[in-house]
């Protein structure tokens, strides 16, 4: 959820700066705020999976994982051109994929016990 | 008068899911390693998280009419503004946003200190690091989401007037 936050202030990163509102992605500008959302999603999915391995979570949990294809394809989208549209496009995957993966984890753990 | 459909955009009810589903994820997996598991104490959980969550959204409102974002982020042709800017249209004022805020944040320090008393004082620090974070990061004194505008912003941009704020 706090990687939805930070691709939110993507959307208005300049008038943030301007208005002297100091979101991370006004400080660091749009590409380092894109290759931090970039890491911090791979890091995500790494976790999930590191979880899986140790037994926090079911193993029917990885299903969550497959969120991350239109994630990646909004990400390499944005990156690729950093115009406002693509950067709510990747707001909207981000906060589905978050929203879906909560989802998978909380019901796998539920028919778990 | 502010009708319920007004305060609904103020809060940003649409961002709940990224509230809850935490919450219930964290219900979950406690449950799932055996602990036990009460609805009550889940659905005061919830009520006090979303009431943190709905009363931040409302007072970063507020700070954001203040310093001028949102308007910025309006004129902007590269920007999409993402608050609901109802203090800037007149809609609601600055101080009914308040009031909310303040309403929502007594709630959830009402469903903190239950659930301290009733569950374990751990939630305590949690709630009031959490609350101090959210409250500081667009407030003063320490105000930390903010540093000092910049005459050359002023001249850039135009200087704003808010006179809901006023």
């Amino acid at each position: 959820m706090s990687v939805v936050l930070f691709t939110h202030d993507l959307l208005h990163y300049r008038s943030d700066k301007a208005a002297g509102k100091l979101t991370p992605v006004a400080r660091w500008g749009d590409e380092f705020g894109l290759i931090v959302v970039g890491g911090w999603l791979t890091l995500v999915y790494v976790v999930l999976t590191v979880e899986v391995a140790f037994k926090v979570f079911p193993v029917w949990t990885l299903a969550a994982v497959a969120t991350a294809i239109p994630v990646a394809a909004s990400w390499a989208r944005a990156f690729r051109d950093s115009i406002v549209q693509n950067c709510l496009n990747l707001l909207g995957a981000t906060l589905g994929a978050a929203v879906l993966t909560t989802m998978t984890i909380g019901l796998s753990l539920l028919f778990w016990r | 008068m502010t009708n319920a459909h007004t305060v609904a955009r103020a809060l940003r009810t649409r961002t709940l899911p990224m509230i809850v589903a935490p919450v219930a994820a964290g219900a979950a997996l406690a449950y799932a390693h055996g602990f036990d598991f009460a609805w009550s104490w889940f659905a005061v959980t919830i009520v006090g998280a979303v009431a943190l969550q709905l009363g931040s959204n409302a007072l970063g409102d507020v700070a954001d009419a203040r310093s001028g974002a949102d308007k910025l982020a309006r004129v902007d042709r590269g920007a999409i503004a993402t608050d609901p800017g109802l203090i800037e249209s007149g809609q609601m004022s600055a101080r009914e946003m308040l009031s909310l805020t303040a309403a929502l944040y007594g709630v959830a320090v009402v469903c903190g200190v239950v659930l301290a008393i009733a569950r374990g004082w751990l939630v305590l620090p949690l709630g009031v690091a959490g609350a101090l974070l959210a409250w500081q990061y667009w407030w003063p004194p320490v105000k930390y989401g903010y540093r000092k505008r910049s005459v050359s912003t002023r001249s850039r941009y135009g200087r704003p007037s808010f006179p809901a704020c006023s």
